[in-house]
């Protein structure tokens, strides 16, 4: 009897620790479904999961990297989706530092920008969703994990199932891809020309 | 003393925090002397900030958490009524059975390869494993010896020679070429016909019957059966070999490619006159 209540005490303490990040599982359904029922349905059903598999759990493992696991596998199974990694079709050093070296020219040749480099950022604002929403699902997952929700690269190894070196290297092609996308969209706006 | 390329290349795990000590402060050393590369790193810093803090943060709807909750709730009803020693044995036999009948890919493909392995194995060890022959002329008088009890089946019971020419035909098409010759004594009568095998080749077999005695007649196709060891005898210009098991009387000889075996209780004599008169 008491070795029971025990147990069940353990598993409503699980139970809670797993409703501790809800809101970081409901942020990344946000971003992966795109819209607000669907992550919903993919956040519940992930929580079923949870519940229904919650002696699978290695204690003192991850627990936050096991439920965004769950999550991703939920969505991939149940949006159909495949998450792949887009083929490059080239790629060079230069464009490293891509939104920086073209700030950076613009500034150059454009008094009217004054304060330092980073005040630039207030041209950005909303762009900032929309360029995350924009990516390919596989980059746009790892920005998600590592620069919002601030996972580690070894979390996220173990989220998506690649090794730590895969993790990096997309991760660094992602934040390519969305620099190039926010430059756009300062462009589009006119606030920064390039001369 | 570190480069700015090195600083750069590691800028990314340096802002992720994901270096070690060690590296972090070289790199950090670095950063506070060169002016290039801090603003680099703190551009790129910013940037990392910008995205996290310009990113909407959603709150969790509360009739979520309130649908969560009570679905849990639902699952721990249904998972405690279950738990019932009766239906936990229901549960238990269904999910036998499923089990059994799994379609699962790696399950079907070794319930169909290890049966066909097995037979393969067991056809293998017991039609093409080189094994030693009994001696031919145990194995003719032998055969001969059922012949004469009725034992053997034949698959052509003729006495039409063409009808056994086209029997064995037939049977070219499974590597048996034969020859049957032409029987010129009179004395002599076909019975019958069957594809059997001589020490290890396909050999056609016919049934004779002479004026007393039922003979067999053996021909082996391009065989290049050693018969050399037996003993051996000249008549009427042909080498004929021969042997004697369980009295019956074996002749063998060559003919070109072939090999012919007549048995019989005729003594040998008169199998070799049987072979040099009806057998060209």
């Amino acid at each position: 009897m008491g070795e029971s209540a025990g147990r069940e005490d353990k598993t409503r303490e699980f139970e809670s620790a797993a409703l501790e990040h809800i809101d970081s599982l409901f942020n990344v359904g946000m971003r992966m479904t795109g819209n607000r029922e669907a992550a919903e349905d993919l956040v519940q059903e992930t929580y079923l999961k949870v519940h229904r598999f919650s002696h699978t759990f290695k204690e003192g493992s991850n627990l936050k990297a096991w439920l965004f696991k769950i999550l991703r596998n939920t969505f991939i199974n149940t949006f159909r989706k495949k998450i792949r990694e887009p083929k490059e079709i080239h790629y060079n050093d230069a464009e490293d530092l891509y939104l920086f070296n073209k700030i950076k020219t613009v500034k150059e040749s454009d008094d009217h920008l004054s304060g330092g480099i980073t005040n630039v950022y207030e041209f950005f604002e909303d762009e900032v969703t929309n360029a995350i929403n924009k990516l390919p699902l596989a980059f746009k997952e790892v920005v998600l994990y590592s620069d919002i929700e601030e996972l580690s690269y070894e979390e996220i190894s173990e989220i998506i199932g690649c090794p730590i070196g895969t993790v990096k290297s997309r991760l660094f092609r992602a934040r390519r891809l969305l620099q190039k996308s926010l430059w756009n969209y300062a462009n589009e706006r006119g606030y920064l020309k390039e001369k | 003393m570190m480069i700015c390329k090195e600083a750069i290349e590691h800028l990314h795990e340096f802002l992720d925090n994901e270096l070690d000590v060690g590296n972090y402060s070289e790199i950090k050393q670095h950063i506070d002397m060169c002016h290039n590369c801090c603003e680099k790193f703190e551009f790129e810093q910013a940037l990392k900030k910008i995205i996290k803090d310009k990113t909407p943060h959603y709150k969790t709807p509360q009739h979520l958490l309130q649908s969560i909750a009570s679905r849990w709730a639902e699952m721990d009803e249904e998972y405690n009524r279950t738990e019932t020693p009766a239906l936990e044995l229901k549960r238990w036999r269904i999910r036998g059975i499923y089990d059994f009948f799994t379609l699962r890919p790696a399950y079907v493909t070794v319930a169909v390869l290890l049966p066909m392995t097995i037979i393969g194995l067991a056809a293998y060890l017991s039609f093409f494993r080189p094994a030693e022959f009994p001696p031919i002329v145990k194995v003719a008088a032998e055969r001969h010896d059922s012949f004469v009890n009725d034992n053997m089946r034949l698959d052509l019971v003729s006495s039409d020679r063409n009808e056994i020419r086209r029997h064995f035909e037939n049977l070219q098409r499974s590597n048996l070429a034969i020859d049957i010759p032409e029987f010129n004594g009179r004395e002599m009568k076909l019975l019958g016909c069957k594809n059997s095998s001589l020490a290890g080749e396909k050999s056609a077999y016919v049934g004779l019957s002479g004026n007393h005695n039922k003979i067999s007649l053996e021909i082996v196709n391009g065989s290049g059966m050693n018969i050399n060891k037996l003993n051996h005898e000249l008549f009427k210009g042909r080498l004929y070999y021969f042997g004697k098991h369980k009295g019956y009387n074996v002749v063998l000889w060559r003919h070109g490619n072939t090999l012919y075996s007549l048995t019989s209780t005729m003594n040998r004599r008169d199998l070799m006159r049987v072979a040099s008169e009806s057998i060209p």
